[in-house]
């Protein structure tokens, strides 16, 4: 019973004495009708009647003082008859004129007709005492009864001394505390302030029971969120803190509610159909192409690592995320939200627990400097390290959703869009005929084949040519609720319905068949823990230590009413042709305003007003009535949204370029040069539309434009519309409450009617098992926890672990990290963020990640920071060209608090790479040679060539052999790292030219590769891009050397030759200097680079030089 | 409400050691360890000073690392300062180098218009007196600061100082300030604070 009162308290409160008692009630008339109840009431009547007597002190040991409260709680209406959950009924100060009086009665006196609760079973004497409290305002007495005579002297004891205590003090007199305005009194005086959040009709609910976390927003980190601040100028303390406080509610909330995690799995589809009627089987499309021995059983992990019955000492878990873990050696597995690459990781381990391992895990010790990874810095990990949620565990996948004993690889949920479903001219104008969407379902349904009966359509929405449809298993069938559905149209000229989209949303809970199978595994986890099954009780690094009363208790882990997720679903079709693709990004614009899903609307798949469920919320609080309420949600206000369609985005490559490209055999990653000029790809980059999605790999070949009949090029492409990827399927989530493996990403040839290709997509969608009355509990208790943290007025106390950390050695590639741990050492919540030192300048050095820019803990509570240095060439290249000694003062602020200092040194090691070339050739001797940034020979004492090219040039050509995959194999890392190093110190390479060993040729090959990639700008610039583009013969292209700077020049003659002499020592010349030309082509010429990139910078649509024209170019002087 | 309030930002200035926490301490709460740890960071603290005439001056009061090595923080905390205390120990002569130092910095570098007021600390501890009365008075003439010695441990001259200080700001006529900071700070630096409580509507919360 303590427990589950101390649930409900302050973490600076505490808990002095407990008294079970019963109330009297004063009405006796309406005590007889509930005595003429049957006698299945009476412990319904007992718990009604059930009070408990809490005697709760705040002590201020700083200021010494101490102010007592008897609570009163009434057991939980609903809440279950077994276990304890209490409300808080009363606060009653003990001050002023408090009181309590006892007296012996008879149950006869009391006017009581029926049996007082569990006389008999308590086996207690016949007699109790009465209590009379009266408050110490003006509020209501109070009478109350019990039997435990021990626990009421020690109650009133208690209260004595508090009374005593109260009366010491010189109070402010304060009836019924409505508190808050109290704020402004210092805090010597009485002021019962702390109380406050108890009462809680004085409560304002927090916006994060009402108000939906729209993903957009939570996809930016949350310190971007704040209001701007610096050292010294805290800015908009009291908003931050409750920014702050509101997301780690929400977060905390939902990582210690959920207890698991279930797989759905979707397939999404998108077809534009060009007005035609399905003439082909379809099956290629709707039907699961996933291999379930190759992809699929990699994703899932097998049924019996996770069966309570192999779960022994060592959790399976566990292992496979410290396999995890190693295996990644840049510990960066979750870098940032926004990059595709770094959330959904290749390695299929990490998949599985599709929650990235938070970084502090991978730091065991909380002091040294870790080890030394000497790899590259992924890209991902370049940009800004964002971690939204701390998962303290890794929930348990239960594995399936199959009610029914199926292929577990048949989706769960079948998502189709199409576009251009009826072309006539009458649909434009109205249409209410389904009869083209109910040829579609039938030829889908057919296409399923006998899986067909599995399947049940249950939704679809037409606008026009725009069509969505979602089938879904019919024995999920009743998982689905609150089915609402939009449509909007866009474009041009009245085009009014001939472009837009129809968009659906949906609440998804869990089939309650997955309970028994979730306390099974729960249970048996608890067990095997042998303590209370919290979720950071069983991980064997905590990253921060919960105060007692945050966690949910052990009694009430078990799920009864499963929480739900929100999907969204959405199909357009934007503008056409090459030229528009502002046009597509207004389009897209214009929908996501557009888009307004009314649920009153709403069509239920079950009736159950109570599934009015927000989504990564909590239910609403037990006053609203949601089935009242009419609202409208943003498609953005769901937990994910698929967005599919015919976006009609190109490829800003020249038509012949572009169909080159697809058929060459020396383009064999043609994807990935055609996809740097795709123009949803830079339109996501440069965040102009559908920023924030992400889209899986793409592996197939364009999707449009074909035609039977028309002319058409060796690939079947129609010759007069420039092939390109319009078709796609994209998708954005919260992180927090969702995870989202693509599994495939396909077009499918085989169905050729259309003038496109329908493409589909698989996903592994994980969505949250938690108790939605649990949540809404632990949200509240937590609320609890930090409520009034805008107002305190007691100190905050931050520890860190260093005021100073020094990483030591800095090395170009290599990454080191180093936790510095924050502890709360104070009485009361603190918030905390990093500033930067004034309005101009970052938080943080480029040269430096910080793990968390804002946290919030709880008194006594730790959480480990990780920084992690990395030098990539963005970070090389500014630090070349300043001094050796780094050093860098992080503030940390406390929000309404302190700033704390910690000071972050480093020593650079200059290197070669990342610096232009013309600093290269004005080098004395080797870069680590330098006295400092600006110790460089005079530019008319320039060298002709940086001797760092030249060295590896020359090595390679006087070695006595060749090697065919030269360029073209990735070396050993290793090597690289090495050579590297000897270049920066001027050192001999420990290689002989005689040694016939091809990994270290090969690893030369690459380190000429990355030191000429490295540069800050590409060898040919992009000014001189233009003049390449022109020379049709050998003579031309080297006449074009001679606007060359010189340094260049001789790079690129030294180069050249040198790869003219590896195509002519092969033994097929013309295929290997093709094949030369495509690597070198991104190199020379920045075609990979983001300033290159075409949309960015202007709206012309075709680049300086297209990376066939780099390819020619470069071929005049290898072949 | 007839009186006044007024909200100002100071900065406490000196070298390590000195007492510039134990000040604060002194004249926020009114109280005194005898054993502080040296501050690493910057803390912020608020205090009100009510005047003769019923005119309150709110005090936002940063009191700074005096550590050498977070020295370059120190423009952070002063800039935009309406009132600096720079604080030396009376026991140790070299502490008032350390003070003319920051005088000197803030002179040149601190809002034009800032008060600076000089403060001889540990004055219970005469006996080991380094620092006379006289030469900290004449420098405080010659550069036209306040000047007074405190005890923080004995409360000696704390809260009179601040007084003093809070009397010498431009309460009547709010100085515009230069360099305005963002966010509240700046907002509220010399601002009647009864003004400022009807013009809060426009603060609506930022959602960038």
């Amino acid at each position: 019973m303590e427990k589950a009162i101390k649930l409900l308290l302050r973490s600076s409160d505490e808990l002095l004495r407990v008294l079970e008692t019963y109330s009297i009630p004063i009405n006796d008339l309406e005590n007889r009708s509930v005595s003429n109840n049957a006698d299945s009431s009476e412990s319904i009547n007992e718990s009604r009647r059930r009070r408990i007597v809490a005697v709760v002190t705040h002590k201020d040991e700083e200021n010494d003082w101490e102010e007592g409260s008897v609570f009163i709680l009434k057991n939980k209406l609903f809440s279950s008859p077994y276990q304890d959950e209490f409300e808080i009924d009363r606060v009653l100060p003990v001050h002023g004129d408090f009181t309590i009086t006892m007296a012996q009665v008879n149950r006869a006196d009391l006017g009581v007709s029926v049996q007082l609760p569990s006389e008999s079973a308590l086996n207690q004497s016949r007699s109790g005492l009465r209590l009379h409290i009266t408050p110490g305002g003006e509020s209501e007495p109070l009478d109350l009864f019990t039997y435990d005579v021990q626990g009421l002297k020690n109650v009133l004891a208690e209260c004595r001394r508090l009374r005593e205590l109260a009366g010491m003090l010189t109070y402010i007199h304060t009836d019924n505390i409505s508190l808050m305005a109290c704020v402004d009194l210092s805090p010597e005086t009485q002021t019962y302030s702390w109380l406050a959040p108890y009462v809680s009709n004085n409560v304002h609910i927090p916006p994060f029971t009402s108000v939906f976390p729209n993903i957009q927003e939570t996809h930016r980190p949350l310190f971007t969120r704040l209001s701007p601040a610096s050292a010294g100028t805290p800015g908009e303390d009291g908003k931050d803190v409750i920014t702050i406080r509101d997301d780690w509610i929400r977060s905390r909330a939902r990582n210690e509610c959920r207890k698991a995690r279930a797989r759905l799995h979707l397939r999404i589809g998108t077809f534009n159909v060009n007005g035609k009627m399905p003439s082909q089987d379809l099956s290629v499309w709707v039907r699961s192409t996933v291999n379930e021995k190759k992809d699929f059983a990699s994703v899932l992990p097998p049924l019996n690592e996770i069966s309570p019955f192999s779960i022994g000492e060592n959790n399976p878990i566990d292992e496979q995320v410290e396999d995890t873990l190693q295996t990644t050696s840049s510990s960066f597995s979750y870098s940032s939200t926004a990059s595709t690459n770094a959330v959904h990781s290749p390695s299929p381990t990490a998949s599985s627990f599709s929650t990235a391992p938070s970084v502090f895990t991978a730091t065991p010790s909380a002091t040294t400097v870790q080890t030394e990874n000497s790899v590259l810095p992924s890209p991902a990990s370049s940009t800004s390290v964002y971690s939204p949620i701390i998962v303290e565990t890794e929930p348990v996948l239960v594995p399936t959703l199959n009610a029914d004993q199926t292929d577990p690889s048949d989706p769960d949920m079948l998502i189709l869009g199409f576009q251009e479903l009826d072309l006539s001219a009458e649909a434009l104008i109205y249409s209410t005929s389904t009869v083209r969407e109910d040829a579609w379902c039938t030829a889908i349904f057919a296409a399923l084949g006998e899986k067909g009966g599995m399947y049940e359509k249950l939704a679809s929405k037409q606008l026009v040519g725009m069509l969505i449809i979602i089938i879904v298993k019919k024995s999920l069938k009743s998982c689905f609720s609150n089915i609402m559905t939009s449509s909007a149209g866009v474009g041009l000229m009245g085009y009014m319905g001939n472009k837009g989209g129809t968009a659906i949303r949906l609440t998804f809970t869990p089939p309650t068949t997955l309970i028994p199978a979730l306390d099974n595994i729960l249970s048996h986890e608890s067990t095997k823990s042998g303590e209370p099954s919290t979720p950071t009780a069983t991980s064997p690094k905590l990253d921060f230590q919960p105060s007692p009363s945050s966690q949910p208790s052990h009694e009430s882990h078990g799920i009864k009413n499963l929480g739900s997720t929100v999907l969204t679903f959405v199909c357009s079709h934007l503008a056409a042709f090459d030229e528009m693709v502002a046009q597509r990004n207004t389009d897209y614009h214009s929908l996501i305003k557009k888009f307004v899903f009314d649920s009153s609307s709403a069509v239920s798949g079950v009736v159950d007003a109570e599934s009015q469920e927000m989504p990564g919320q909590f239910e609403s609080s037990p006053q609203h009535h949601p089935q009242e309420i009419q609202e409208k949600f943003s498609v953005f206000e769901t937990d994910t949204l698929f967005w599919m369609g015919d976006l009609n985005y190109r490829i800003d490559l020249p038509d012949q370029e572009v169909r080159t490209l697809l058929s060459s055999e020396h383009w064999s990653d043609h994807g990935k040069y055609l996809l740097k000029y795709d123009q949803l790809k830079n339109s996501i980059e440069n965040k102009h539309a559908f920023d924030m999605f992400s889209e899986h790999e793409i592996t197939h070949l364009p999707t449009y434009r074909f035609s039977p009949g028309v002319a058409v090029d060796s690939l079947g492409y129609d010759v007069k519309r420039k092939p390109a990827w319009t078709d796609r399927i994209l998708y954005v989530h919260s992180p927090l409450t969702t995870q989202i493996q693509p599994v495939t990403y396909a077009s499918h040839r085989e169905i050729s009617f259309s003038d496109h290709q329908p493409v589909s997509a698989e996903f592994a969608l994980d969505v949250d098992l938690f108790d939605k009355h649990q949540i809404h509990a632990t949200a509240t208790s937590l609320f609890r926890q930090v409520y009034g943290m805008e107002e305190q007025q007691e100190r905050s106390k931050l520890r860190l672990s260093e005021n100073t950390v020094d990483f030591g050695d800095l090395f170009y590639g290599r990454e080191k990290t180093y936790t510095l741990s924050i502890q709360n050492t104070g009485k009361v919540p603190v918030a905390f963020r990093f500033l930067p030192l004034d309005a101009e300048s970052e938080i943080h050095p480029r040269w430096l990640k910080i793990s968390r820019m804002t946290g919030l803990l709880l008194p006594k509570e730790l959480i480990e920071i990780t920084m992690t240095t990395i030098v990539d060439n963005d970070v090389a290249s500014e630090l070349n060209l300043g001094p050796r000694n780094l050093n860098h003062t992080l503030i940390l602020h406390s929000v309404m608090g302190k700033d704390l200092f910690v000071v972050v040194s480093a020593t650079y090691h200059y290197t070669c790479f990342a610096n232009e070339l013309s600093r290269l050739t004005r080098l004395p001797g080797s870069i680590r040679a330098l006295r400092g940034p600006e110790d460089l020979l005079h530019e008319d004492r320039a060298i002709n060539a940086p001797r760092e090219v030249m060295r590896l040039v020359n090595w390679m050509m006087t070695t006595s052999h060749s090697v065919d995959c030269l360029f073209l194999n990735r070396a050993d890392q290793d090597i690289v790292h090495r050579l590297r190093e000897c270049l920066d110190t001027g050192e001999d390479f420990p290689y002989s030219h005689e040694a016939k060993d091809s990994t270290v040729l090969v690893a030369f090959g690459e380190t000429l590769l990355q030191l000429l990639d490295s540069l800050t700008e590409c060898i040919v610039s992009t000014s001189l891009h233009a003049q390449c583009v022109s020379p049709v013969s050998r003579d031309e292209a080297f006449e074009v050397l001679d606007s060359f700077p010189q340094a260049t020049v001789n790079v690129w003659i030294s180069v050249t030759a040198f790869l003219h002499y590896v195509v002519q020592t092969s033994p097929d010349p013309e295929s290997k200097a093709q094949r030369i030309a495509t690597v070198f082509a991104p190199v020379f010429f920045g075609l990979f680079r983001k300033d290159s990139n075409p949309s960015a910078s202007s709206a012309t649509s075709t680049p300086a030089i297209t990376p066939l024209q780099s390819q020619a170019f470069i071929l005049h002087f290898i072949q | 409400m007839s009186t006044k309030q007024f909200q100002f930002k100071l900065v406490l200035l000196g070298e390590s050691a000195v007492g510039k926490s134990s000040l604060v301490l002194r004249f926020v709460k009114d109280q005194f360890d005898d054993y502080r740890e040296s501050t690493i960071g910057a803390a912020f603290l608020t205090q009100t000073v009510t005047l003769e005439d019923q005119t309150t001056v709110k005090f936002e009061i940063w009191d700074t690392a005096g550590q050498e090595r977070y020295k370059s923080l120190a423009p952070m905390y002063y800039r935009n300062a309406n009132c600096a205390v720079v604080v030396y120990d009376i026991t140790q002569s070299a502490s008032l180098d350390k003070a003319r130092n920051w005088v000197r910095e803030l002179q040149r570098q601190a809002d034009p218009s800032i008060v600076i007021a000089l403060c001889g600390n540990k004055a219970d501890l005469s006996a080991r007196r380094q620092v006379s009365e006289e030469e900290a008075k004449k420098y405080a003439d010659e550069e036209g600061l306040m000047w007074a010695e405190t005890s923080a441990k004995t409360g000696e001259g704390v809260t009179e100082i601040f007084t003093a200080i809070a009397k010498k700001l431009p309460l009547t006529a709010p100085a515009s300030r230069s360099g305005a900071a963002r966010g509240t700070t700046a907002a509220r630096s010399g601002v009647d604070l009864n003004k400022q409580s009807t013009a809060q509507g426009q603060n609506e919360p930022c959602n960038c």
